[in-house]
């Protein structure tokens, strides 16, 4: 079966052993992307694939893989689902719900992504039922399930700073007699997306200034358990796996019900298919090609694949992405609708860049000796090189997830409250109402309540929705987000020029 | 004032008094709702105080440290200078100013126009002198690294600072704590002894304001336990804790928000 979307030229690796090729030259009528597990099918070392802005390429620098047996793409749980299920080539190795809803309408709901464990909405659901799925199928929003209260990296419990009601409860999960808050396994559950599995040697890149601290929280960054190394704490939405090999452990067990765990030798397969994955944004349907010689640096795989990971790029003067000054125009220079659209992608750039705003109320930035508000730019947090993360690492309260800024809808809402004894949150107090505590339900901190981990900005065309939870289902909605949030008021020019930007990423 | 804290009236002996004008030298200790200035090349805060302003930091100030913040009361701990305003506000120097934890909305405001004011100055940081490498810095960050002391290495204090009512660890001493672990490397297997304290503060008008309980212990535990986690090769670490021994005298109270770290080699 045809995997691989062929419609644009192939990218040539100039690594390694790797060879360049398209695998299949379907067209993008009636192709189905979709990478089942078991499927024995080979991934080549360049597959792109068609998206609503243009097309994604996922690059194997290692070559082209033989997924035959291979523990990314093999049904090593009792649901059927593989790594591969969630982290699909065609959406940048993450998923979209477009590809989700299709798979339903494929599949009449039979399929191991809609796994009762976490695929639907709780597993006491009726599961041949739409709406028992409907946080996955109309927000891309799969279950993550945690015991409460939380145990420590030793092993240990950690005493709550807080207490959890459970204020709203639309999913029935969080007051399941079985599944639920009140349980005899006391389990509380939030709904995220999945993360991209690909340009990990930046997710993992370590601050090379601060470390071995958290420099905003004034902590020691976490440790991998088995070399005792710093770790970037940028895996997770929540921090909350240190490490590639843990991550892997933890999805096998609870995502893929691998109950017998993963083998070393199956664990080295999966970080070594994991660690060479490069992704991003190769093609645009108004810009053209990303990957010639000509277009900005820092577009396409291959430049996230020579670039270095782990710098810092924060200043005015200094480019995110790299220059994009190769499709900037000339003021009131005559230009075709696609050079018109470069012009658009290079504005936006300098807008993330350089547009200065007042960021207020934002935990762990706000709150790490900047002053609240602090005038910066989108750089300020999102400042990793080629990635746009935080190099910090970069959990945060943006309100993505706590009233009042949260835009969320029809997900659990908790209230949470404080110890008197505990460091409040800053912004909020010791009485929190949220749809997810985030980085809270890890280490039991009350200051951390709705700290969400940022991630990488990398083939984001492919992969809506956006934002941890979903809220955001275009790229414009998330700019649009920021814009009330933040009070930037930017023009219409503005909001299209920076949905362009991020669109070619 | 929120509940966390207490205030008690008491007789201000060292500080100025509520009632009086301050004038150079003058040390003042006062809480208060920070203003933000939107003033260029950097922004300026400031607190008012007994009808007068006070500039209390600039934003990325070369020595800015950590910065007050809106929804929040400040403490600020100060000397009158008679340098030339900043802001509209006199100078203090030295000056602390600490971020009280507890949300306040009444201390919530706009950013106010810095039409006019005389903005904070741009000072360049000074060039950082070439640090010698050393094997122990290995894989530690950049901004964390100072120089590695000559031997002899005999039995040294180190002083670790907090901001009011607080354990968090601000970039300076998160700084220091590289330099007490990478002693205790030199030093071979120490000793380490670990004390943390808190203080109240006697402010100008004349009250107390007292860290909360406990905050001592936190401080010592959270130290300690960062220099196990940095693997401090010790025979044992000594950990104590006591909180507000001293009397408060409005001068000392700020240095007093600490945890002295002793390494016996």
């Amino acid at each position: 079966m045809a995997k691989v979307f062929g419609r644009f030229a192939a990218i040539a690796l100039a690594v390694g052993t790797a060879t360049a090729g398209v695998a299949a030259a379907a067209s993008s009528s009636g192709f189905d992307p979709w990478w089942s597990p078991g499927s024995g099918d080979v991934l080549p070392a360049s597959a792109t694939y068609e998206n609503a802005y243009g097309a994604v390429t996922v690059l194997n620098v290692d070559g082209p893989v033989d997924t035959k047996g291979h523990p990314f793409f093999e049904p090593i749980g009792s649901n059927g689902r593989a790594c591969v299920t969630c982290h699909q080539p065609s959406d940048g190795m993450s998923i979209s719900v477009g590809t989700l809803q299709e798979r339903w309408k494929v599949t009449n709901g039979t399929d191991p992504v809609f796994a009762a464990i976490d695929g639907s909405n709780c597993p006491n659901l009726p599961q041949d039922k739409r709406s028992s799925h409907s946080l996955l199928l109309d927000h891309g929003l799969f279950r993550i399930f945690y015991a409460w209260p939380p145990v420590g990296a030793n092993g240990k419990p950690i005493e709550p700073e807080f207490t959890i009601e459970v204020v709203e409860d639309p999913t029935g999960c969080n007051l399941d007699p079985v599944y639920g808050l009140n349980s005899e396994n006391p389990t509380i559950s939030v709904y995220r997306r999945p993360r991209v599995v690909g340009n990990l040697k930046y997710v993992t890149a370590v601050d090379r200034i601060a470390r071995p601290f958290e420099v905003k929280a004034g902590e020691l960054l976490g440790v991998d358990p088995e070399t005792g190394q710093r770790v970037s704490q940028n895996i997770m939405a929540d921090s909350r796996e240190p490490t590639l090999k843990s991550q892997a452990r933890s999805a096998a067990a609870n995502h893929l019900q691998a109950h017998g765990g993963l083998s070393p030798e199956q664990l080295e397969a999966i970080i070594k298919f994991e660690s060479q994955l490069y992704v991003a944004q190769s093609f645009d349907k108004k810009a053209g090609d990303l990957t010639t010689p000509d277009v900005p640096p820092g577009l396409g795989p291959l430049a996230m694949l020579r670039s270095e990971a782990g710098v810092i790029a924060n200043g005015a003067q200094q480019h995110l992405f790299g220059p994009f000054e190769a499709w900037s125009a000339q003021p009131g220079a005559k230009l075709d609708a696609a050079a018109e659209h470069r012009a658009s992608v290079a504005r936006g750039a300098q807008l993330f860049q350089t547009r200065t705003i007042w960021i207020k109320d934002v935990y762990n930035f706000n709150t790490l000796g900047v002053g609240n508000p602090q005038k910066r730019s989108c750089v300020g947090c999102h400042n990793m090189s080629m990635t746009g993360m935080d190099i910090a690492p970069g959990y945060m309260d943006l309100g993505t997830t706590n009233l009042p800024h949260s835009e969320a809808k029809n997900l659990p809402l908790f209230k949470l409250t404080c110890s008197p004894k505990a460091q409040p949150h800053p912004y909020l107090g010791r009485v929190i109402y949220t749809h997810d505590p985030g980085r809270a339900l890890v280490t039991g901190r009350c200051r951390e309540i709705g700290a969400i981990t940022m991630q990488q900005f990398r083939g984001l065309a492919a992969r809506p929705p956006y934002f941890s939870n979903g809220s955001a289902k275009t790229l414009r909605e998330v700019i649009e987000v920021y814009d009330r949030r933040f009070d930037m008021k930017l023009t219409e020019q503005e909001i299209q020029d920076l949905t362009n930007f991020m669109s070619v990423l | 004032m929120k509940g966390l804290f207490s205030l008690a009236a008491a007789a201000a002996s060292l500080v100025v008094s509520g009632s009086a004008e301050a004038a150079s030298g003058d040390r003042l200790n006062f809480l208060a709702c920070p203003q933000l200035y939107d003033t260029l090349p950097m922004n300026c805060w400031a607190a008012e105080y007994n009808g007068e302003r006070y500039f209390i930091g600039a934003q990325r100030g070369p020595d800015s440290s950590y910065l007050p913040q809106m929804k929040h009361q400040v403490l600020v701990e100060g000397v009158v200078t008679d340098a030339p305003r900043v802001c509209g506000g006199i100078v203090l120097s030295p000056l602390r100013v600490s971020v009280l934890p507890e949300l306040d909305l009444s201390c919530d405001g706009p950013v106010l126009s810095g039409d006019g004011l005389t903005p904070p100055t741009v000072a360049g940081r000074s060039p950082r002198t070439p640090l010698k490498p050393h094997p122990l810095h290995e894989g530690i960050g950049s901004f964390m690294l100072s120089d590695v002391p000559e031997p002899p290495y005999t039995t040294k204090q180190f002083r670790i600072d907090f901001d009011f009512g607080t354990d968090l660890l601000v970039d300076q001493m998160q700084k220091r704590m590289i330099e007490i672990w990478t002693y205790t490397k030199l030093a071979g297997t120490p000793k380490i002894t670990v004390e943390g304290y808190t203080s109240t503060t006697l402010l100008s008008d004349g009250n107390r304001l007292a860290e909360p309980e406990g905050l001592a212990e936190r401080r010592a535990k959270k130290i300690s336990g960062m220099l196990e986690n940095l693997g401090a090769p010790n025979r044992e670490i000594s950990v104590t804790w006591v909180d507000s021994p001293e009397e408060p005298d409005g001068v000392h109270d700020a240095e007093r928000r600490r945890v002295i770290v002793t390494i016996e080699p």
